[in-house]
């Protein structure tokens, strides 16, 4: 029961809140932070191309350094642009050891086709793009939750199972007919999207 | 002009089927009914990306554990993330006679920035209405510094210019505006070097 609820005091607290009640040894409020911010950290090597456990590898390297410099960030307010910077330097390094260890006896096309999906040489975004592309997921993931279950659950099969579903498990898990699950799919998105703009319009985005 | 319905935009972005021939055709000639498709293949990725970043249980409890940690600021891997910050130690500015310039005109110039681990040594040149920057990362110690990502950011901290030094720590940038500039140079391993007011001009 604990775990349950555990992180879920501080929720809706503010950055500058969470970050003064870590620095007072408030342990609900460090794993709050985690929380809240674990999925923007992966998403920079993510979108960079980099495999899972490299981008767990990231993710290790952000939340230690987080945890040993978090009483020399000045302004808490900041604290997501300090994580994608952060990220994003490490992202950096970790392509730049990938470079580093390519075989070298590989033919071009080997070499094309063992690149992560973001090409090593690509220019990394910016940290502004990073954040921009944070706000975007942080609009899909709310606009995930206003849609009604069925759709996000379909949704979710869709795009979001690791597990990567086809539409046969899909129509037994759902219980719908294969035929109906494109144009069901389809509404979905529809709906989706425009939650997305509603969303990004009262953001002012 | 008759656009693509939308279940067309949802087929030819999500099934990756072809249409039939004049929908092929009218999509070929329409920036609307393509930008609708990307759209949707922009929030295709976003949804791959929402997915992979999905950080696993596993994950979580090791940086939940991490709060061991708060407060502890000496370890080994602190001084990645610690900042150096470099001193100006000469500005061939300041002695015109080494430009050999005549008039007393100073046009390209040379900056030395120094720190325990490291110089940055910069030279500027005009370049059509810019400046040419040309500019090498020594390392003084055994650390290896090089390669490095060379990053200019203006006053407001906005990235203006981004380039990689080579393997003998060599960068360099054209087309830079003048104007003031804090340089971080982030090398492969160990601490950040930060040049705070470079003036270009």
């Amino acid at each position: 029961m604990k775990e349950l609820l555990v992180g879920r005091r501080y929720r809706n607290s503010t950055v500058t809140y969470l970050v003064q009640r870590c620095l007072h040894g408030d342990e609900e409020a460090w794993i709050e932070m985690v929380e809240r911010y674990a999925r923007l950290v992966h998403a920079i090597p993510a979108r960079n191309g980099l495999p899972p456990t490299e981008v767990d590898d990231v993710g290790q390297e952000v939340f230690l350094a987080l945890a040993q410099h978090l009483d020399e960030i000045e302004d808490p307010e900041r604290l997501p642009a300090w994580l994608v910077t952060t990220a994003r330097r490490a992202t950096w390094r970790a392509l730049q050891r990938r470079r580093q260890e390519e075989p070298v006896d590989l033919t071009e096309d080997e070499r094309e086709e063992s690149r992560p999906s973001s090409p090593l040489g690509k220019p990394i975004p910016t940290p502004e793009q990073l954040l921009a592309g944070w706000q975007t997921q942080e609009t899909l993931q709310r606009a995930m939750e206003r849609l009604n279950p069925r759709c996000r659950e379909l949704l979710t099969l869709l795009f979001l199972d690791s597990s990567e579903p086809g539409y046969e498990e899909i129509s037994k898990r759902l219980e719908m007919p294969k035929g109906s699950i494109g144009p069901t799919r389809n509404r979905c998105l529809q709906q989706l999207r425009a939650f997305m703009q509603d969303l990004e319009d009262k953001d002012g985005l | 002009m008759k656009h693509l319905t939308s279940d067309q935009i949802y087929t030819v972005a999500l099934d990756q089927k072809r249409l039939d021939p004049a929908a092929e055709q009218h999509l070929a000639e329409c920036a609307e009914c393509r930008r609708q498709v990307d759209d949707l293949l922009s929030l295709v990725n976003e949804f791959e990306v929402t997915r992979r970043s999905q950080p696993s249980p596993s994950a979580i409890a090791y940086y939940t554990g991490l709060f061991r940690e708060l407060q502890q600021r000496e370890s080994g891997l602190s001084a990645l993330w610690r900042t150096l910050r470099a001193q100006l130690t000469w500005d061939s500015r300041h002695n015109a006679a080494l430009q050999g310039v005549r008039s007393g005109v100073v046009s390209a110039y040379r900056l030395l920035y120094t720190t325990r681990l490291a110089d940055v040594e910069i030279m500027v040149e005009p370049e059509h209405r810019a400046f040419r920057v040309q500019g090498e990362v020594v390392s003084l110690s055994k650390e290896p510094v090089v390669p490095a990502l060379v990053q200019w950011l203006d006053q407001e901290g906005v990235l203006r210019y981004e380039t990689e030094t080579d393997d003998e720590g060599r960068f360099q940038l054209r087309g830079v505006a003048s104007g003031a500039y804090r340089v971080v140079v982030v090398p492969l391993h160990g601490e950040v070097i930060e040049v705070q007011a470079l003036e270009i001009m």
